[in-house]
């Protein structure tokens, strides 16, 4: 302590000294390596006088609890040891100002206030330590300290953080709203350098002598040469900086900074290769230029459209009551006091669902007033809301009498009158409207040429006639419908098709040809087969081009077989269920593979038995229900042949069809091959079915075999 | 008590404790004023949203999403490549595929012959948009359009990829679209449900489509999809039974709700105030949905302009023009989803009949749409949920050949709603595989479209156990470029 008491003196004014000389002769210093770390250590050591000023103050507050003596030890302590870190704080503070970078206005502020704070701290503790105490020498010490500190402290955080750095968030300014006038440099490229360069390479601090805040000095650059070269951003001394790894000493910006994304390097990059153009305006751009395009993901535009309004919105109670079930009254956004307003169903319609909105007259901005039974008499209601942008009258009853009171909305921009009766002078009275930018049309009983007429008449509308179908295009139309869920019909059903078109007259066949319009029978009622049919019906009408054919296959439901054995396994893929897929009544679609009722066999035939185990039935008909998927390999069995007999060992030969051959890519279809047999009554039956071998030359399988696929046995 | 000091001293450690605690407690709402949200309970609570008003002005108020179930190739449609043409047979280069994954069916091949579109491709209107020949009628309003090339998702088969484009996850049990537009904004007709399904199915090779598609997830079960029927009657039992007439339905219905009041009263479930509203619109829907469905008062030129079929309940034109009617009558989102775009095989002769189902009644419904005025307000999207590869699967033949799925890029369209019309955006290299400009993921997609309906898709949120979901998850930026 005695030692402490004998050093201070002499340290605090050799520091004092020392920081008044090299204050005054800093333009010849110097600085060493080791000095210079010290000055970098300034902005940590700062932060110890400011605690210490603080902790001054507050020591006063023990005076009353202390003894007279311990207090005057620990203020004159506590005095000595703030005063040498002020000292140090500002030696360090001018040796990093000798590192450059700064802006000599605000660094010599700080410099000043932060020497004067120091010389000002020393000559307190010399007055402290020379005369008695005196409480105002207190308070005058601690109040001109402390306006010192404050000063010197400000305006060192303006030279880290730039200048208005405090105030900024509180501060009103106004962001300039970004239109197609605003610079692309501005709009995007400037709120990125603020954001991530400015904060070192302002004019107030210029790290490497380099200011970016101003264009001008932006493009002269820094201690190393001009920071970017038009149109070449490889050699861009920014860019590549921004490219060195994070570790690299001269990455920028530096490691521990805010760094730039991948997105806004691409931009910088974008900007320099074309031209670095620092005035050109957005609206200069083309919409598909790719810097454009990348900058747009950078700004708004401020939204034209969104026009803030100046009505009051209405009061939430009367929205509320205006909403009811048939009418809908919303805000357009959140927050918004515009209104939108929509009535719907015209049954449910009365008067009052319009004129109760006059009460909210001043928010309503868009009204859809479709198919509702509005009538000219209503215009005088309509031209009551002064702000109506967008008006929509379609399929209303209106004959367009009164349109003329609608020239009272002097917002209105819109207005549709689709699908009215409109007399042809109704449009005369829409010349009167200024605001009017669209008007829809279609189909609103005007002729086309009058239309025509008052486009030109209506400058600076849009008129939309809409579409007018060409009467002479012939149309196709489309397949009927049919109306049975399943093709495997019951005793007593029949087959029905159901086509919505008026007029129409639909035409079947059964023998396998497409139906035409002149021969093949009319379908005019429910058709019941007599076996296995495969249907193929179109639709006809005067003027319209024949539908497509709509085909499909039809089985009666047979006689079942009480039990059925495979002789030859299927192929491993198509397993099905087995034998009782045979006859289980389920049919199959053929472009659906893996259902369950598929018996699929390639290279080896299908064969099986079927028995009539109790009571054995007369049969004059046996019908093998197959697959036909063409582009997928599966063709019809080649040849079909029935067996009948008691049992298996003893059996005659009944029938035997060969199929057609297929020479293209038919459709895909579930069909039958219904073979007639002699009149007789067997307990076991035998049907085989031969596949195809090879694939003919045309199929992209030629050469390989064809796949056959059963799905049932039926017996008539 | 009997210790007088002690008494005192308790009460003076009460009288510590509130006097702390109000000090504590101040200094909590000091804190709290920093904290804006802290205490309105966040976005999902039930008061903050869904308000059923947009977060800012909408360009959209409706969607109509034209699904194309199943994928079809945006090499015969939208995304013009010669190149493949000239390099017909030859080899996917590997610097291309870049080991990009394959599905099972084709992962086998030991070559991947390259193939160009079999139908040609031309440019259309002011834009020179390129449309293939197979559709005309959309290709008569590439001025309306604008097509995405650079479409891009995860999934590379059908489900998940479906899924992840209707609800934006690939696993199922998300809300889908429609109900985070219903639960976002509300039904702007309350006679009708907020969110209708149209399903037709194509000639072509088809894939399933579910009901999970159209789920409402998480979120109240009143923003579910409502599936239109095939039939005559696109929403069934609406009609009163016989012998019931309109007068005791309504009091059937009051005393039914007195019950579920009382229901609700007992167990607070709020499905059961949703059970209440859904009755009440039904009994409405029976005034509204008569007016709207009867397709058989359409006039002649309407129906020239979809084609015959939109008069047959149940196909892609009737499914059309009810997704007109239903918008035009205030639907937030109608979903349609139109079968059989898969072609893995056969693409020359399935292509054509699919085209051809769609064609006309897209261009009509969009035409339609913009002579009433409506289609600055409503969103029409076309497109399926990935694209198709360039090489056939299986072996190049003939003149017939198969695309298998590809996920990296694919090519939708949309029209109206707030989305610049006459462009086409993005761009895939010459082999049409990956994309060089301008990707669109599909949470991109979702969060494009969620700001076309004014909505944030950051802040359309909703916490289900126990973390806060979104459309577009973690993911998704507005693609700016094609807002108009």
């Amino acid at each position: 302590m005695r030692l402490l008491q004998k050093i201070a003196p002499n340290l605090l004014f050799g520091l004092t000294m020392l920081l008044l000389f090299l204050v005054i002769f800093e333009e010849n210093i110097q600085l060493p390596a080791f000095l210079q770390v010290s000055g970098r250590m300034h902005p940590m050591v700062l932060h110890l006088p400011i605690g210490l000023v603080v902790a001054l103050g507050g020591s006063l507050l023990l005076k009353p609890a202390m003894e007279a003596k311990s207090f005057k030890v620990l203020f004159s302590g506590l005095l000595t040891l703030t005063t040498f870190c002020t000292l140090l704080t500002a030696l360090f503070g001018l040796f990093l100002s000798l590192e450059g970078g700064y802006e000599s206005a605000s660094l010599a502020r700080h410099k000043w206030s932060g020497v004067g704070m120091a010389v000002a701290m020393y000559l307190w503790y010399l007055l402290n330590e020379r005369s008695i105490p005196s409480a105002k020498l207190t308070q005058l010490g601690l109040v001109s300290i402390g306006i010192l500190m404050l000063l010197a402290g400000h305006w060192g955080g303006e030279l880290t953080h730039g200048e208005g750095y405090v105030l900024g968030p509180v501060r009103m300014e106004e962001v300039p709203a970004i239109t197609p006038e605003t610079s692309l440099y501005m709009a995007a490229v400037q709120p990125v350098l603020e954001q991530k360069c400015f904060g070192c390479h302002n004019t107030g601090k210029s790290k490497g002598q380099l200011i970016m805040s101003n264009p001008a000095l932006f493009m002269a650059g820094g201690e190393h040469g001009p920071s970017l070269l038009k149109g070449d951003p490889d050699n861009s001394l920014m860019i590549q900086r921004a490219h060195l790894p994070l570790e690299h000493e001269e990455h920028m910006p530096p490691e521990g900074k805010l760094q730039l994304s991948e997105l806004e390097i691409q931009l910088l990059h974008q900007w320099i290769q074309s031209g670095a153009d620092f005035n050109k305006p957005l609206g200069a751009y083309q919409e598909e230029d790719s810097l454009y395009l990348l900058a747009t993901q950078f700004f708004e535009l401020a939204d034209t459209e969104n026009a803030t309004y100046a009505f009051e919105p209405a009061s939430p109670a009367l929205i509320e009551k205006l909403n009811t079930p048939f009418r809908t009254v919303n805000p357009v956004a959140k927050g918004s006091p515009a209104l939108a307003v929509t009535i719907f169903v015209r049954k449910t319609y009365q008067p009052s669902f319009l004129q109760d909105l006059l009460q909210a007259k001043e928010q309503i901005v868009s009204l859809n007033l479709t198919d509702l039974p509005i009538q000219d008499k209503d215009m005088q209601i309509l031209a009551a809301f002064p702000n109506l942008e967008k008006l929509i009258l379609n399929g209303t009853d209106i004959q367009g009498k009164n349109l003329n009171l609608l020239s009272a909305n002097e917002k209105l921009a819109s207005l549709s009158l689709s699908n009215t009766s409109l007399a042809s002078d109704a449009l005369e009275s829409l010349a009167k409207i200024p605001s009017l930018r669209e008007l829809f049309v279609w189909s609103a009983g005007i002729a086309e040429e009058d239309i025509q007429r008052w486009k030109d008449k209506l400058s600076g509308v849009l008129v939309h006639e809409g579409y007018f179908p060409d009467k002479s295009e012939i149309l196709k139309l489309n397949p009927p419908r049919l109306v049975n869920k399943n093709n495997m019909l019951a005793e007593g059903e029949g087959i029905d098709y159901v086509h919505k078109f008026p007029g129409v007259e639909l035409r079947y066949t059964t023998d396998g040809t497409d139906p035409d319009s002149l021969t093949s029978p009319v379908y005019t009622e429910t058709i019941y087969p007599d076996q296995f049919t495969l249907l193929k019906i179109r639709a006809f009408s005067e003027g319209w081009q024949g539908s497509d054919v709509l085909e499909k296959s039809f089985f009666l439901e047979g006689i079942s077989p009480t039990s059925a054995r495979l002789i030859y396994p299927t192929h491993s893929t198509y397993p099905g269920k087995g034998a009782i897929s045979l006859i289980d009544g389920q049919k199959a679609d053929p472009d659906q593979f893996r259902v369950p009722n598929w018996l699929g066999y390639k290279e080896t035939d299908f064969a099986a038995y079927l028995y009539f185990e109790e009571e054995v039935p007369e049969i004059k008909q046996v019908t093998l229900s197959y697959g036909r998927n063409v582009g997928a390999y599966i063709m019809p069995p080649t040849k079909v042949t029935v067996w009948g007999g008691d049992n298996e060992r003893n059996m005659e030969k009944l029938g035997s069809i060969k199929t057609g051959k297929i020479d293209s890519y038919v459709s895909n279809v579930t069909a039958g091959i219904p073979i007639d047999i002699p009149k007789g009554k067997y307990a076991c039956y035998k049907v085989v079915a031969e596949t195809l071998k090879v694939l003919p030359e045309w199929h992209r399988g030629a050469g390989t075999p064809a796949w056959i696929f059963i799905d049932e046995v039926l017996f008539y | 008590m009997a210790n007088p000091f002690l008494e005192n001293r308790f009460n003076l450690t009460r009288r510590h404790f509130l006097g702390k605690l109000s000090v504590g407690l101040g200094s909590v709402a000091l804190g709290s004023l920093l904290m804006p949200d802290l205490f309105s309970g966040g976005e999902s609570d039930e008061k903050a949203l869904p308000t059923g008003l947009a977060h800012f002005a909408p360009k959209a108020k409706r969607i109509i999403y034209l699904f194309q179930n199943g994928a079809p190739s945006q090499l015969e449609s939208f995304d013009y490549k010669p190149l493949l043409n000239k390099m017909i047979g030859q080899d996917l280069p590997e610097s291309i595929r870049n080991g990009q994954r394959l599905t099972g069916m084709t992962a086998g091949q030991d070559k991947f012959p390259l193939v160009g579109s079999y139908f040609n491709f031309q440019q259309h209107g002011e834009s020179g948009i390129w449309v293939s020949d197979l559709f005309p009628h959309i290709a008569s309003i590439a001025d309306d359009i604008c097509v995405v090339r650079s479409m891009h998702t995860e999934a590379i088969n059908h489900d998940p990829a479906l899924t992840f484009m209707q609800t934006g996850a690939q696993q199922g049990n998300r809300p889908s679209m429609g109900a985070w537009m219903s639960y976002g904004l509300g039904s702007e007709n309350k006679n009708l449900p907020a969110y209708c399904v149209l399903l037709s199915r194509g000639r072509g090779n088809g894939q399933g489509v579910y009901a999970k598609l159209w789920t409402n997830g998480f979120l109240d079960s009143i923003h579910q999809g409502v599936q239109f029927s095939n039939s005559d009657d696109p929403v069934l039992y609406l009609k009163n039974p016989e012998g019931m007439d309109g007068k005791s339905r309504r009091r059937m219905l009051d005393k039914l709700a007195e019950l579920n009041q009382m229901g609700f009263d007992e167990f607070g479930d709020p499905e059961i105030q949703t059970k209440v509203q859904q009755y009440e619109m039904a009994y409405r829907m029976q005034t509204a949905v008569p007016e709207l469905t009867d397709l058989k008062k359409e006039p002649d030129h309407i129906v020239r302009m979809y084609g015959a079929s939109c008069l047959s309940p149940g196909t892609y034109a009737a499914n059309c023009l009810l997704a007109r009617k239903l918008s035009e009558a205030g639907v937030r989102f109608v979903q349609l989803y139109h079968q059989g775009w898969d072609q893995h095989d056969s693409l020359v002769q399935q292509m054509p009949l699919q085209a051809e189902d769609v064609d006309r009644p897209t261009a009509a419904l969009i035409k339609d749409l913009k002579q009433r005025g409506l289609l600055d307000e409503t969103l029409v999207i076309w497109g399926g949920e990935f694209g198709r590869t360039n090489y056939c699967q299986g072996k190049l033949s003939g003149s017939n050949y198969g695309r298998d799925h590809h996920p990296r890029a694919y090519s939708i369209f949309m029209a109206g709603g707030g989305v610049k019309p006459g462009i086409a955006y993005g761009e895939t290299d010459e082999f049409g595989y990956n994309i060089v400009k301008d990707p669109v993921h599909v949470n991109d997609f979702h969060a494009t479209i969620l700001h076309l309906m004014g909505l944030d898709h950051e802040k359309l949120t909703y916490k289900h156990q126990g973390r806060r979901y979104r459309l577009t998850d973690v993911a998704g930026e507005v693609v700016k470029g094609i807002l108009a």
